[in-house]
């Protein structure tokens, strides 16, 4: 069967979008899927005005972040080699972005001449106190920090880790700790500053609807949202709603991850409707449902 | 630039910006040739990096190489297009003969590689 053609007003609205945006080809369809859950044109366009604020890391752009991060370590903060770990913030034993971006660093790290007797790759914040005589010099690292509380927590428990560890062993070190991250929301940046840590993000995002408009347009957009959100909020999971993990409004993916961040607004990946139908999505994630 | 490395939408596009002088609409593009946008924004953004046409997303118009290319490639894009100096003039045209009916071939003008034997008879004669 022929799809049926679209009406001129909706492609014109689309089109330049999709023309800039290569990466929107990919996920056209779902794209359309996601126009036809909005029920007036308001909605439409709030969508391909997230759509064009999107962030979409692809492999390229990340490995420039990735590259500057590797700068700013050695060349920025100056951490001697062989005395420095860089560790994924990963608390428990379950797979996460912060050690694919560890990952990825490995290669980017050799080229640069940097090998494992240069700086520790750590895959888990537990594992750090056990190199905290060899390497005092932390890197944390993350591939995304939407509220900045993760890594808060993760910055305290190693604080109290490597004091404890401090005290009963009687030897003391003078230990530092550094933030790494892919990309930081704006509105994090407060929270990090308050650990009083050198703080390096690739990317800085914007709230996707807040960071841009005010006033009246603001409330507008707030509203569409909601009324779009209330289509698929089925309550089940209150921390997603509204507009993502703590109102973070992020609008960020990164190519290579696949596993979208829950801080960006739900209708992008929430995988069910309001009636508990599958829905097609533009990204995806991992999640209880 | 090759035209085989074109897709199949990108030649139609350059097809129809060759005859559109003030340039086209997408839109108009897109409703003509019942592909989905993803095909036309491929293929735009393909021409577009050949320096062919140029486009803001929402018109597109063909630049100066891209009439140049047109002409050169002109064959390509239209294969179908008749070539009248390739037809036969109609001077030597005449009225299909019958099947079987008795023909009388001028010796002289047969091919002499094709009817050897012939021109061997006439050289005897």
């Amino acid at each position: 069967m022929r799809k049926p053609r679209i009406p001129a007003s909706q492609f014109n609205e689309f089109f330049p979008l999709l023309y800039e945006k290569p990466w929107l080809e990919d996920r056209f369809e779902e794209m359309m899927e996601l126009t036809n859950l909005c029920s007036y044109e308001a909605q439409r366009s709030l969508i391909y005005t997230l759509l064009a604020r999107f962030n979409y890391l692809d492999d390229s752009r990340l490995n420039l972040v990735l590259r500057r991060i590797i700068k700013q370590v050695f060349d920025v903060w100056l951490l001697p080699r062989g005395q420095t770990q860089i560790v994924a913030v990963t608390l428990d034993e379950s797979a996460d972005g912060a050690q694919a971006v560890l990952y990825d660093l490995k290669g980017l790290l050799a080229a640069e001449g940097i090998g494992p007797k240069d700086v520790k790759l750590v895959n888990r914040v537990e594992e750090a106190r056990e190199n905290l005589y060899k390497c005092p010099n932390v890197v944390l690292i993350d591939d995304f920090v939407g509220s900045g509380q993760t890594m808060r927590s993760r910055v305290q428990h190693l604080r109290v880790e490597f004091d404890n560890k401090i005290r009963k062993k009687g030897i003391p070190v003078t230990y530092t700790i550094n933030i790494c991250a892919v990309a930081c929301m704006e509105a994090a940046q407060a929270e990090i500053q308050a650990l009083n840590v050198p703080f390096f993000a690739g990317v800085s995002l914007l709230k996707g609807i807040a960071g841009y408009v005010s006033g009246k347009a603001l409330r507008r957009a707030y509203r569409d949202m909601l009324r779009l959100e209330a289509r698929i909020n089925d309550d089940s999971a209150a921390k997603e709603f509204p507009f993502g993990f703590n109102r973070a409004e992020a609008l960020f993916c990164l190519k290579a991850s696949k596993n979208v961040p829950n801080s960006v607004f739900p209708v992008f990946w929430w995988p069910k409707h309001l009636s508990g139908r599958k829905r097609t999505t533009m990204f995806d994630r991992f999640e209880r449902t | 630039m090759k035209i085989r490395t074109l897709s199949k939408t990108a030649r139609l596009i350059l097809r129809d910006l060759s005859r559109a002088d003030a340039g086209l609409y997408v839109y108009t593009i897109y409703r003509r040739f019942k592909v989905s946008p993803v095909e036309i924004s491929k293929g735009l953004r393909q021409l577009v990096q050949h320096g062919v046409i140029a486009t803001d997303g929402s018109r597109a118009v063909m630049t100066e190489k891209g009439r140049d290319f047109v002409k050169t490639a002109r064959w390509q894009l239209w294969p179908g297009a008749s070539k009248p100096w390739r037809q036969c003039p109609p001077e030597f045209k005449q009225e299909a003969l019958p099947v079987n009916s008795p023909y009388a071939p001028q010796i002289t003008l047969l091919d002499k590689r094709a009817f050897p034997q012939v021109h061997q008879m006439r050289k005897g004669k």
